[in-house]
């Protein structure tokens, strides 16, 4: 004898039978997963292009816009060190002087007008 | 939840068995889909946990006897792990709106199906909607045999006398 009832059998076909599965395409939470990812290598993006662009308009202000951009980093980092609370200021503003000193750009620099071409008097 | 009903564990499949099991696969993607509403999925979650599931069998290197109960497990396990997950990242409110839905009020083998234990919903769904053996079952889920004739038999009388009224 089935262990199985014909009028429950008969319910279940009834209702499931209608279903048929959506065609396989991709996962919908997938496109959730790769929106969400493209939304994280923008925000990446455009933190890492603020960051650049702080770490230039740092290195303009310490007068070393034109030494190489590890340079600038450095002094962004030494600038941002002589700002925090705790510090050893007078220290940290000697180290800046020194990576300045060092980066081997003139005073002029600073102010420099990359269209400008002649030399200054 | 073991998932069993697999052929020999050491033994892999050659490019016609791999064909086959996919095929066998293929076929039973309607049935599981249907098994996967049955245990209370959505329509979308059981779409989803069901693509999931096949992602899997595309990469299931050791023969399989039942397709539809592999399946069915793999993709049920799915759509559970993916259902507590987003009840970890959603409010409660929002998941206490959301889980019971205008369908439950609308069928009513639903909504019985989703009043019974996990494992009484689940041997019945096998046995009723993927139409396995007692024993496949068993397999399936690592429990005696008998253990799953008694819960068809209890279920069976339990959703008879909710759905249709009286004993048989």
């Amino acid at each position: 004898m089935s262990d199985i009832d014909t009028e429950v059998k008969r319910l279940f076909d009834e209702r499931l039978g209608t279903l048929t599965p959506p065609p396989r395409t991709e996962r919908r939470a997938r496109r959730g997963l790769r929106v969400a990812a493209a939304a994280a290598i923008a925000t990446l993006g455009f933190a890492g292009a603020g960051l650049v662009v702080n770490v230039n308009a740092v290195a303009a202000t310490n007068g070393v816009d034109c030494a190489n951009f590890l340079t600038k980093v450095q002094v962004w980092a030494q600038s941002h060190r002589s700002d925090l609370a705790g510090t050893d200021h007078s220290a940290a503003k000697a180290e800046l002087a020194k990576l300045v000193a060092a980066s081997g750009c003139s005073p002029h620099d600073s102010t420099h007008d990359s269209t400008h071409t002649r030399p200054h008097h | 939840m073991a998932v069993t009903i697999a052929g020999e564990p050491d033994a892999t499949l050659d490019a016609p068995a791999r064909e086959e099991w996919l095929a066998r696969c293929e076929t039973a993607y309607a049935t599981v889909y249907r098994a996967l509403i049955a245990m209370g999925a959505t329509l979308d979650d059981a779409a989803d946990a069901l693509q999931d599931a096949f992602e899997e069998a595309l990469r299931q290197r050791t023969p399989v006897i039942r397709a539809d109960g592999w399946l069915f497990v793999v993709a049920n396990r799915k759509w559970r792990r993916a259902r507590w997950r987003r009840r970890i990242f959603r409010p409660l409110g929002v998941v206490r709106a959301t889980t019971g839905s205008d369908r439950d009020e609308e069928i009513d083998l639903l909504r019985e199906l989703g009043r019974l234990t996990e494992r009484q919903r689940t041997v019945i769904v096998a046995r009723y909607v993927l139409g396995l053996s007692q024993r496949d079952i068993g397999d399936m889920l690592g429990i005696a045999p008998g253990t799953v004739a008694a819960t068809v038999h209890q279920t069976t009388a339990l959703l008879r006398e909710r759905l249709i009224g009286g004993t048989k």
